[in-house]
């Protein structure tokens, strides 16, 4: 990575609150003009690093630098990024329009160009017909918007933003997250440095479907950072395996390149790591096997329950030794043969084991 | 007036299921409205019916006919008193709200040791009767009161300064009165105001003394208008207060009304008084309720 292209980087950031240890030595880097997810369960830091880069809360440890500069004590008034919160946080009193031109009224920017910007982000955002109107006139997806256009509209180097759909329901949802996608990638923000985006979710969806980077926390440690494909099909430990979608975990007796789970020897494709405890497989990797004859690794299991949801059934297996797994295949063609209590077989090719 | 919370999306939904609810309410109504009767009867027994004597006797008294109201509002010396006890509110009234603004910022916003002080300081009054704080005042404001003992004896002045029994003193009691009523209304809009906004205005780089003037004091207006109103409508009717710390030389109106009926009978007069009392306390608090309701819209 050249060193001038990195937008964000930590240094070994912590955050205690009292004795609680609510961050613990985070360290990463990522581009100018990244889209940055921060993704875990409640309580695993993610906000709070959001807030020690937002600059409202100082970190008690570590450094930050901001394209390259030493931000770590530099409060949230003079950081100059532009942060949406969850909730909007909008001001009542002021219409849309006045929302919007606020930050720029602090910068003391000539009237013409206020006008002309609040203009651009009122088009951006699709607001055109309700600048006039005060936020408790507008629907939870427009003040949304304002929210995003006040917060781009003096173009920050830095966006963030925290949990910002997560009071819309899900059509309204789904809507914003391609427009923000279409925002992050539209010139008139991204400019010709590029405008940094950091984005905190616990939807894991929302996380693979927006980001160029995701970065997964738990319990204040930083579980693996990489892009939605590197977290998910080569994830870190098994925290990451298990918090995005769905997956199954064996007990396994890994050697140099072969496993044995409940006792059926299983190939691997490559050498296990020092310890290894689990070999796991994304569902959608598996394939049911009926009679046990299939070119990959293969695994008897029993099916204790199917749940139809319409174009696929869901199986609930488990092993001999009652390990759970799951798998969805198509309803058409599933003989009632699948009943539970009849014994299947899993099956899938080597290279996807994932063994931690 | 009370809940402008920032959650303000949440308000035109509030107000459709009020009318959705409206049919049920309704059906309702007897039981409320059993269950509201000995409220209803206590007011009207204690309140409605003296008060209907009081119109009586405004225009009874001592013959029938307006000519009390006619005298109320020409003649020059109860006209004084209208203006003097007008302009003694709104001073009140604003001295009052602006001390109880930043008291109850302390009190909310503040740390845990300013916030407890501010609280006693706002509370213990409030056990205190009225008469006793009058007189408390009067000790300390008095010629020989302690202020005045304390300056003289540290040579700060060189004979007492009249604290009391002028429009000072009553200006001081009223507020000290005043104050904690005004206290309440805006603690409610001021622990409404969502951190958030305020963090958001921030994170834009607002100084403190913009985001306080441009943001935090605009959201809690409604507070600063439910204050002013009470404190407003409280200060009107003042008897206790500027009677004893007044000195019978700031005349206000309900000491007026007093006078009229114990020390130069003219019952009349006192009556039809009541009544305009009455009526401009009532016709201002329409005018700002409806103020308050546009506002809030």
């Amino acid at each position: 990575m050249d060193s001038s292209s990195i937008g964000i980087e930590t240094i070994g950031i912590g955050k205690d609150f009292g004795a609680f240890r609510a961050l613990d030595d985070v360290s990463f880097r990522i581009d100018r003009g990244a889209f940055l997810t921060l993704l875990g369960p409640s309580g695993s830091g993610k906000t709070t690093l959001l807030m020690i880069l937002a600059g409202f809360e100082q970190a008690s440890r570590g450094t930050l630098r901001i394209d390259g500069e030493d931000k770590t004590g530099v409060p949230a008034e003079h950081r100059g990024f532009g942060v949406v919160f969850q909730g909007y946080a909008l001001f009542p009193h002021m219409t849309a329009e006045e929302n919007i031109a606020f930050p720029l009224k602090v910068q003391n920017r000539p009237a013409a160009e206020i006008k002309r910007r609040v203009g651009d982000m009122i088009d951006l955002v699709g607001l055109a017909g309700h600048s006039h109107k005060k936020p408790s006139g507008l629907s939870g997806g427009q003040q949304q918007r304002v929210a995003l256009a006040r917060a781009l509209v003096y173009e920050p180097p830095v966006l963030l933003l925290d949990e910002p759909f997560s009071a819309l329901d899900k059509n309204l949802r789904s809507q914003m997250q391609e427009e923000l996608r279409r925002i992050h990638r539209d010139p008139h923000v991204h400019g010709d440095l590029g405008t940094t985006f950091i984005f905190v979710t616990h939807d894991q969806e929302e996380a693979l479907a927006l980001s160029t980077d995701v970065a997964i926390f738990n319990q204040g440690k930083l579980q693996q950072i990489g892009s939605p494909s590197d977290v998910y099909e080569r994830p870190a430990n098994r925290f990451v395996a298990e918090f995005l979608g769905e997956i199954n975990i064996f007990p396994a007796l890994c050697s140099a390149k072969t496993a044995e789970i409940e006792g059926h020897a299983i190939r691997l494709a490559q050498a296990a790591p020092a310890g290894a405890e689990h070999l796991a497989v994304r569902p959608e990797n598996m394939d049911l096997v009926k009679d046990g004859k299939a070119e990959g690794n293969t695994l008897p299991v029993t099916v204790t329950d199917r749940i139809y949801l319409g174009a696929s059934t869901r199986l609930l297996l488990a092993t001999d030794s009652g390990t759970p797994a799951i798998l969805e295949v198509p309803t058409s063609g599933l003989a009632d043969t699948v009943a539970p209590g009849s014994q299947v077989w899993l099956g899938w090719d080597p290279s996807d084991s994932l063994i931690f | 007036m009370q809940s402008m919370s920032t959650e303000t999306s949440r308000r035109p939904a509030r107000r459709d299921t009020r009318l959705k609810s409206q049919v049920p309410v309704k059906s309702q109504m007897p039981a409320a409205w059993l269950l509201l009767a000995p409220l209803m009867l206590f007011i009207a027994a204690t309140y409605l019916v003296p008060f209907l004597g009081i119109i009586q006797m405004s225009v009874s008294e001592p013959e029938l006919g307006l000519q009390n109201y006619q005298k109320a509002l020409t003649d020059p010396l109860v006209l004084g008193v209208f203006a003097r006890t007008l302009i003694f509110c709104i001073g009140v009234t604003i001295l009052s709200v602006t001390a109880a603004y930043v008291l109850t910022l302390l009190w909310v916003r503040g740390n845990r040791i300013t916030s407890l002080v501010v609280e006693l300081c706002i509370m213990i009054p409030l056990w205190i009767s009225v008469l006793s704080r009058a007189f408390g005042w009067i000790a300390l404001l008095s010629n020989r009161g302690m202020i005045n003992t304390w300056l003289l004896d540290l040579g700060l002045i060189a004979s007492p300064l009249t604290l009391v029994r002028n429009e000072f003193g009553v200006v001081v009691g009223m507020a000290h009165f005043l104050i904690p009523f005004a206290v309440f209304p805006l603690a409610s809009a001021i622990r409404a105001v969502d951190e958030r906004v305020l963090m958001a205005a921030r994170g834009m780089g607002a100084s403190r003394l913009r985001i306080f003037w441009q943001i935090f004091v605009p959201m809690t207006l409604h507070g600063v208008v439910g204050a002013a109103l009470l404190v407003f409508v409280l200060s009107f009717g003042f008897y206790i207060t500027p009677a004893l710390l007044g000195g019978g030389r700031s005349v206000m109106l309900a000491e007026l009304i007093y006078l009229r009926i114990f020390q130069i009978p003219d019952w009349g007069l006192a009556a039809a008084i009541s009544v305009l009392l009455m009526l401009l306390v009532g016709g201002l608090l329409v005018i700002i309720i409806r103020r308050t309701e546009d506002m809030v819209k």
